[in-house]
């Protein structure tokens, strides 16, 4: 019996094995904070939280440090299933909340730039792999692997600077002006989306990209693909009928097996952009040292890259039909 | 002579080779080409001039020769978690791959685990504890880098070992041991170099990135710790793009490099050729 | 006899990092409407690449040389779009790998409906693709609609096969190219193909590419022997059979006593050595018959009755060249 990643294993073995990496993962929450050098109390506190050295025993003991390992484990299970994942000290609230609030603008962010960045990524690895060797691919494919080279945040950077500085197109950053409502309040929303949401896609329609490339190359190979040809069907009639309706199925899957890097890439331009996501949460939590906002933030993160994966699975099997 | 004629035969890995080949020869020569000691703090902000090639950072020191030495700790955390990871997963891959059974599904359920845990957050989460010392930077780089080595040489390990050769020599009593070093592993080195190009890539981006949220070595400098400054201490709001933009530079082309080099090693052979003179 | 396809001096060559490969080397050969040819060679003879280069499905970039006629019109260097529309209506390909030859991802009946699409012809409709189906054994109407519904993985090789086969009917062709139709089939699968085939016989002229040489005795009237990308014999099936003049299919004949099939490279031959500038007959290494000017000079065509042979041992004065 092999537990190997492969979308034809059944979907309750699937959902298990979901369910274990987020045990794991709530496990290396519970765990670190105890076991890494330093005090534990401010480990687990956050280097925000203020207490003297006689605090330091009443705070153990309401932090259960006394209690045995599987007891504290249970208790902070506990603790996560009713909301209370503890308390940041730099923003003064319970860390659900603003891990919660921070959550939702980087949603705003990502979720259009996945459809933008696999849309761009599909179209132009379709015709760049079908193109093989041609002076469009190697334009194509040579644009892509730059901006793949480039730091994200970088890139953010050099936007930043061009377009909102020295040209005043787009705001300098945040997210919206203040003051405004309705309508007003959703362009200009827009507006300040524009560059960081530029960013997001063309690094993502990178990656993508070259996956989506390799993909069609390598279909383009195959014998359907020259039975095609063979019964005289028009370019186009190949080229969406049969070659773009493989290569959904591994972009698909690709897209959203990638989510933990994109997240990780938006993470770091929210940073540059002061948009008030997990980026901008997790840059100031590192800075104060507020270690309850990390783990929280961070099992959030990883709660979301599960879901992806899981939502990978789930269209894998609905796009190939070999696997239902 | 050989390996210089394959080199110029293949553009693609000449380019990638000379490319990383500078930042190399910029990290072991740094001595010499600084033409100041980065360390030393001195007038803060000035722009570029014959005295300072690119100005100076916020502490007055001399950002060219900053970014000449920091070629040393980026490629050096690179290289060093890149080899540790891939040491680590071709073991890993290796071992899993030729026993099988309960080891392998233990090895490849670890193995899953840190592939779909985002590499960054994970790395940042450790790191916050850690403390920001480089060795700490390179263990939790290479934490996060083995599984995907050590699936992609499991997999090849397991299509080698049903070969024939493998078998026979199994039959004639040849130890397991023996049976990896020789026989698998010869096959499995092309993954495995190509695997490694990949992994200092990610290396080098994930320290960038670490460095630039305020998570790096302050007592070295680095591309990502340059970039970090730049950012936080005044280089972005005051538009002094000769700071923030020559370390991105470096660390783009440094990644495009590595990325011609792995590159040349997949652009071996037309796999429709293959097939055509197959018929 | 009005000739279908006339293909004379084809030179298909491919660059490769290994040198220049010559997979087609002045390949002569013709086939009269109506009748039946087959052509037969061990694998690496340039079979495949003959019957890509018939379809002009080779990549750009091959060096493609000679004349082919199909239906007096030329079609080497045709332009694709022309190209295009010939294949999948005058022409048509069953192909070797009916595993392969499908897209995975869409219903047999999609697949087959683009035949029908790209006809233009609205009086075929998936109507005439079921009634051949059902011809072709696949069962009554209503099973032959199950089997379009389903995705090629769902279905049994044979019945792939019949697939395809019907495919390549559906369009009429004047001429049908089937490549290697009963290779790793089973018995009965395999007589059920030869039947089909036999049935399509009468519709096209067929051009089987083969190694089975039973079933090319029974389809086909003409034969060619293939041998490094030259057709080094051609002519009536049984008297080639019963009598073949060229060495090589000597050597074809008598493994063909051994056992039916010929799955086996014969000879020392490989496709790695279609590589080089060989001055002589590529087959003389391996000549029981050669002399010294088959290592040094190519022989030519020579007519004798029906045939056609190329060696040396009949270019000798008072044979007819072709």
């Amino acid at each position: 019996m092999q537990r190997h990643y492969h979308p034809a294993a059944s979907f309750l073995g699937k959902a298990l094995r979901y369910s274990i990496v987020l045990i794991v993962i709530i496990a290396l929450n519970f765990l670190i904070p105890r076991v890494m050098p330093g005090d534990p109390v401010k480990n687990i506190l956050g280097e925000q939280a203020y207490y003297t050295a006689e605090d330091v025993a009443a705070l153990s003991a309401e932090l259960g440090l006394d209690k045995p390992v599987y007891q504290q484990f249970g208790d902070y299970l506990g603790g996560l299933f009713s909301g209370d994942w503890g308390y940041s000290y730099l923003y003064m609230q319970p860390v659900l909340e603003a891990v919660g609030g921070h959550l939702l603008w980087t949603l705003v962010l990502i979720l259009p730039a996945i459809i933008l960045g696999a849309l761009l990524a599909g179209l132009a690895g379709l015709v760049a792999g079908y193109f093989r060797k041609t002076p469009l691919d190697i334009g194509l494919t040579s644009g892509f692997m730059l901006v793949y080279a480039m730091p994200h945040y970088w890139i953010a950077m050099l936007m930043l600077m061009f377009f909102s500085f020295n040209l005043g197109w787009f705001p300098m950053g945040k997210v919206t002006t203040g003051g405004l409502s309705g309508f007003a309040y959703f362009a200009d929303l827009l507006w300040h989306m524009a560059l960081p949401l530029l960013v997001i896609t063309l690094f993502k329609a990178a990656y993508d990209f070259l996956i989506m490339r390799n993909t069609v190359i390598s279909i383009c190979g195959e014998d359907y693909i020259l039975m095609a040809r063979a019964k005289g069907l028009s370019r186009g009639r190949i080229l969406f009928k049969h070659i773009l309706r493989n290569s959904l199925a591994p972009l698909v899957t690709v897209t959203a097996i990638q989510f933990g890097m994109l997240f990780s890439g938006v993470l770091l331009v929210e940073t540059v952009f002061s948009w008030p996501g997990m980026g901008t949460l997790i840059y100031e939590a590192i800075g104060a040292r507020d270690y309850p906002l990390i783990q929280g933030a961070f099992l959030i993160i990883a709660v979301c890259v599960l879901l992806a994966n899981m939502t990978a699975d789930l269209l894998y099997r609905r796009l190939d039909p070999r696997t239902a | 002579m050989n390996i210089l004629k394959k080199l110029t035969a293949n553009k693609l890995l000449f380019f990638g080779v000379v490319l990383l080949g500078i930042f190399v020869l910029s990290a072991v020569f740094a001595p010499l080409i600084s033409p100041h000691d980065p360390w030393t703090y001195g007038q803060a902000f000035l722009h570029p001039s014959a005295q300072h090639l690119l100005g100076t950072n916020d502490v007055g020191q001399d950002i060219f020769s900053e970014l000449v030495y920091s070629a040393r700790v980026s490629l050096w955390v690179g290289f060093v978690s890149a080899s540790l990871a891939t040491l680590l997963g071709v073991a890993v891959g290796i071992w899993a791959g030729f026993r099988r059974g309960w080891l392998d599904n233990v090895l490849m359920g670890m193995a899953d685990i840190f592939l779909v845990i985002p590499a960054l957050p994970l790395v940042i989460l450790l790191s916050v504890y850690l403390g920001p010392s480089i060795w700490n930077i390179i263990l939790v780089i290479a934490l996060t880098l083995w599984p995907g080595t050590a699936r992609v040489i499991r997999s090849q390990v397991i299509t080698i070992r049903q070969s024939g050769y493998v078998e026979s020599a199994r039959i004639m009593g040849a130890s397991e041991f023996r049976l990896m070093w020789r026989h698998v592993l010869p096959n499995v080195l092309p993954l495995v170099a190509a695997k490694f190009i990949l992994a200092v890539a990610v290396a080098l981006l994930l320290e960038a990135s670490m460095s630039f949220l305020g998570l790096g070595d302050p007592s070295q400098k680095s591309w990502g710790m340059m970039l970090h400054y730049a950012f936080s201490r005044g280089g972005f709001v005051q538009n002094l793009y000769w700071w923030y933009l020559p370390p991105g530079l470096c660390i783009t082309l440094c990644i495009l490099g590595l990325t011609f080099i792995n590159m040349s090693f997949e652009d071996r052979t037309d796999p429709r050729l293959q097939r055509i003179l197959d018929r | 006899m009005k000739n279908l396809l006339v293909v004379s001096n084809l030179h298909v060559y491919f660059e490769t990092p290994a040198g220049l490969v010559r997979a087609n080397n002045g390949l002569n050969l013709h086939l009269e409407e109506g009748c039946n040819l087959g052509i037969m060679g061990e694998s690496g003879c340039g079979k495949t690449v003959l019957v890509y280069t018939l379809l002009g499905l080779q990549q750009p970039g091959k060096i493609i040389t000679g004349s082919i006629l199909f239906s007096g019109r030329e079609l080497v260097n045709l332009p694709e779009a022309e190209l295009n529309h010939i294949r999948g209506r005058q022409i048509a390909l069953i192909p070797q790998n009916q595993s392969t030859a499908l897209n995975p991802l869409l219903k047999v009946g999609e697949q087959i409906g683009e035949v029908c699409v790209n006809l233009n012809r609205p009086d075929i409709r998936l109507e005439g693709a079921r009634r051949l189906l059902s011809d072709l054994g696949l069962g009554d109407i209503h099973s032959v609609e199950h089997i379009l519904k389903s995705y090629p993985h769902q279905l049994s090789g044979g019945m792939r096969q019949r697939v395809l086969t019907a495919m390549a009917l559906l369009s009429e062709p004047d001429l049908l190219v089937a490549d290697e139709p009963t290779t790793a089939l089973d018995a009965n699968t395999r007589t059920t193909t030869l039947n089909i085939l036999k049935e399509a016989s009468k519709r096209t002229s067929l051009l089987v590419i083969s190694h089975d040489l039973p079933a090319l005795k029974t389809l086909c009237p003409k034969l060619g022997v293939m041998y490094a990308g030259r057709i080094v014999e051609y002519g009536d099936t049984l008297s080639l059979m019963s009598n073949p003049l060229h060495p090589y299919s000597r050597l074809l004949m008598k493994c063909q006593q051994a056992g039916d099939y010929l799955d086996i490279p014969l000879t020392g031959f490989e496709s790695r050595d279609l590589l080089g500038d060989n001055e002589g007959c590529s087959f003389a290494p391996f000549c029981p018959q050669a002399t010294g000017i088959c290592f040094k000079e190519l022989p030519l065509e020579v007519c004798l009755d029906n045939s056609r042979v190329v060696c040396h041992l009949y270019t000798q004065s008072g044979m007819k060249l072709c």
